[in-house]
């Protein structure tokens, strides 16, 4: 655009000079009227001089101007990468908070099934002479019951958090989810296989959010 | 640029790397963890194992795990790993090797040089082995510095200052004391000394002994057999371990821990802070006898130290810090996460190699001591205003720490607590910056437990508060700008003082004037000609430097008037030349 208008520019300023020429009737203008040659062409050299001038002042300008350009392009880059930083950043923190969470959840976790572990394993008294209450033994039974609902309500929500709990008894050990507490020896077994889970392991997603303790077979 | 050194604490235990970026020294994590326990393994197909999952697999398989390898450098012994064999340089290879890729990964480049911290101890040949293991991992180690140099540079001896320091390096299982001289920024360690099988899981063994002791007591059955349980009880007597840290009581509790006789057994059991450094006396007893004994070699005394530095995570323990503070009467330097201090350090050297700039590990802590006051003994004596220090000067903000005190007279319904700032043993030297009443107390024989908690946050409020332990009555007050108000006030004193001296006035100050609009848009107009001089003819020069005249004398009568038309002038003669 600016090229053409540049070279269009001179072919119209000519044919318009050419047209005044053209038009105009020189013939009225007296001598008196005509100017001195010399102080023309020195107004001329002046107007030139100022051409130039003025011509190299916008030429500053648009350097000027195409810098501050160059320096908003640099600023908004550096911007917006420092933007995307601080949203990775934000994300991870985010991340990092709801670990800590979940973390806690799952230590209440691992205490609610302590406690319901500890229902199942009620035996009434059943002796010759000595029995446990009915309601008693009825009352307990609910009891676990209930807790029992707690825990699966529990494990619901650790799973819309996308929190699954590890599988670790009768499969071989695996270093990556698992931390070795205690060895036993099940000659029936596999070496290398785990025992006993001493503390349920859980992933994040796919990440370990907690790892599992457990007792392995060492033959 | 130049290339990335990168810096690495290769520890017994644990290990970690570090890199300044921006002037700031930041000490990388993988997932999420700043830590890598220094072990090696292989799993069963035969892949390596590095750091946690190594050390997952330990107790199942030994055979193919090493641990504290750093214990065998510079030996000529060999581990036998899955069946073969490794030098220790090798196995310390793999570490550095693993730590290589998390800074690799880290800054999105290739690394190929490193600075690596030894023990002070270190003899000629257990440092030619570290270099070697780092040639191994393909790092070049442009140079390796003592442990007690990276953390006293973390500390500021770059700082040009010549001073003594004492740095006290407790860390899971191992313990090591060094006197190092700063000088003109260098550090040089004086002398060495410690225990290589001392550290805080002494303390935890101790707590977890202590757990079964009362297991036995109260259901009269050995728990350690019962692998679970004793998970728990491990893990709690971490926790403990670390609560005490701030309070004078940790409730340990595992509910459900056990079956006995078809009855499901809860542990509640109360620690004492009191009870928990009795248990490990011993321990710290050794670790003070060890810092005479590095004094001694360094031919000092406690008086020839200036400052003390905390390093490794059981110094965390606060009769650490008290009985330093007993022992050298000014408080130990802890702020920086005595982790991670040693890795910083590696990072602060190889950024001071690299010629990048470092700015100080900036940490926000408490410039003063606050605590109460209570009956006790001065010089020796019994006196009623004992300064009982709870949150001590150099401690990380935001800052909560409790303490206990007892009553003192039989059927004691009330308690005034006062809270004082400073470091004097006798608090009424101290200044009072609050107090409060707290009331209705039981009617109970002299030794009524109250604890007093002090919360100090990143903005300088301090929250008091004080409860009765048995009862859980509770009274709290808030005190504003606790750190600046008292900054102000010492400040506004010391001027003061400093206007006495001078014979003056408060507040009679005979600084010039700031310059009017005028005269600075003069000013600018004049650097602006003269940085013209150059490339002007002779003739516009000589112009330029009447104006210049005109201005400047203008300035000097201070006739803002009469600078108008020659800086209009001058304006239009720089406006020409630049055009």
């Amino acid at each position: 655009m600016t090229t053409e208008n540049q070279q269009n520019q001179p072919d119209e300023l000519l044919a318009s000079l050419r047209q005044y020429l053209q038009e105009t009737d020189f013939a009225h203008l007296t001598a008196v009227d005509q100017p001195d040659l010399a102080t023309l062409f020195t107004d001329l050299s002046g107007l030139k001089t100022e051409v130039k001038a003025e011509s190299r002042q916008f030429k500053a300008t648009l350097d000027t101007l195409s810098e501050a350009v160059a320096t908003l392009k640099t600023d908004n880059q550096t911007l917006a990468d420092e933007l995307a930083v601080a949203a990775e950043r934000l994300q991870q923190r985010q991340r990092e908070l709801e670990r800590g969470l979940l973390l806690e959840f799952v230590d209440i976790y691992d205490r609610l099934s302590e406690g319901y572990r500890a229902l199942q394993n009620y035996r009434p008294v059943d002796a010759l002479f000595n029995h446990s209450k009915k309601q008693d033994v009825r009352f307990i039974e609910s009891l676990g019951k209930g807790q029992e609902i707690t825990l699966k309500r529990l494990e619901q929500l650790l799973q819309r958090r996308r929190v699954y709990p590890l599988d670790c008894v009768g499969k071989p050990f695996d270093a990556r989810t698992m931390a070795t507490l205690d060895i036993g020896q099940d000659p029936q077994l596999e070496n290398g296989i785990v025992l006993e889970e001493l503390r349920k392991g859980f992933l994040f997603e796919d990440q370990v959010l907690r790892l599992a303790e457990v007792k392995v077979n060492k033959l | 640029m130049s290339d990335i050194i990168i810096g690495i604490d290769l520890g017994t235990t644990n290990s970690e790397v570090a890199i300044v970026e921006n002037g700031k020294v930041t000490v990388i994590s993988e997932a999420g963890k700043k830590i890598l326990p220094s072990f090696v393994g292989i799993d069963d197909k035969g892949e390596i194992l590095v750091g946690e999952t190594a050390r997952n697999q330990y107790l199942i398989y030994p055979e193919r795990t090493i641990k504290s390898i750093k214990r065998l450098m510079g030996q000529d012994a060999q581990v036998v790993m899955a069946g073969h064999h490794y030098t220790p340089q090798e196995i310390s290879a793999i570490i550095l090797k693993r730590l290589k890729t998390i800074a690799e990964q880290y800054v999105g480049q290739a690394i190929s040089k490193a600075v690596i911290t030894v023990p002070a101890y270190f003899s000629d040949a257990q440092r030619q082995a570290t270099h070697e293991a780092g040639q191994i991992a393909g790092l070049d180690v442009v140079r390796m510095i003592n442990e007690p140099t990276a953390a006293a540079l973390v500390y500021g001896a770059s700082q040009g200052e010549a001073k003594r320091m004492l740095v006290y390096d407790l860390g899971g299982g191992t313990f090591d004391v060094s006197v190092v001289n700063v000088q003109d920024g260098v550090v040089e360690v004086l002398s060495s000394h410690g225990d290589n099988h001392l550290g805080g899981d002494d303390f935890d063994q101790q707590i977890i002994n202590h757990i079964q002791d009362h297991i036995r007591e109260q259901h009269g059955m050995d728990i350690s057999e019962h692998s679970k349980a004793m998970a728990r009880i491990t893990r709690a007597a971490e926790n403990a371990k670390l609560v005490l840290s701030d309070e004078p009581y940790a409730q340990i509790e595992e509910e459900y821990l056990l079956e006995h006789e078809g009855a499901p057994i809860h542990l509640t059991l109360e620690l004492a802070r009191s009870d928990y450094e009795e248990m490990i006396d011993d321990y710290i007893n050794a670790t003070m006898d060890a810092v005479h004994i590095a004094l001694k070699g360094a031919k000092l005394t406690v008086s020839d130290i200036d400052e003390i530095i905390l390093v490794g995570g059981s110094t965390r323990t606060p009769c650490i810090r008290e009985r330093l503070l007993d022992e050298f009467g000014f408080e130990p330097h802890g702020e920086v996460d005595p982790d991670l201090c040693v890795a910083m350090g590696a990072a602060t050297q190889a950024a001071m190699i690299n010629g990048q700039q470092i700015d100080t590990v900036l940490v926000d802590v408490t410039p003063y001591t606050y605590g109460t006051s209570a009956m006790g003994y001065l010089d020796g004596e019994p006196y009623p205003y004992q300064f009982v220090p709870v949150i001590h000067k150099n401690s990380v903000l935001p800052a909560r720490k409790s303490e206990a005190f007892m009553t003192f007279q039989d059927g004691q319904r009330e308690v005034r607590v006062s809270i004082y700032q400073g470091e004097d043993p006798d608090a009424l030297n101290n200044i009072e910056i609050g107090e409060f009443m707290i009331e209705d107390l039981r009617d109970v024989p002299a030794g009524n437990i109250i604890t007093l908690t002090l919360d100090l946050d990143l903005n300088g409020m301090l929250h008091v508060s004080a409860r009765e332990k048995a009862t859980g009555l509770e009274k709290s007050i808030t005190i504003n700008n606790a750190i600046s108000r008292f900054e102000t006030e010492a400040l506004s004193h010391a001027k003061q003082r400093i206007d006495g001296l001078f014979g003056q006035k408060a507040g009679d100050e005979t600084f010039s004037k700031p310059d009017s609009a005028a005269v600075a848009e003069a000013r600018k107009l004049i650097k602006k000609a003269e940085s013209l001089f150059e490339t002007v003819s002779a003739e516009d020069k000589e112009d330029m430097v009447d104006l210049i005249e005109t201005i400047a004398s203008g300035i000097e009568d201070g006739d803002d008037n009469a600078l108008q038309e020659p800086v209009a002038r001058l304006n239009d003669i720089i406006y020409y030349l630049e055009s």
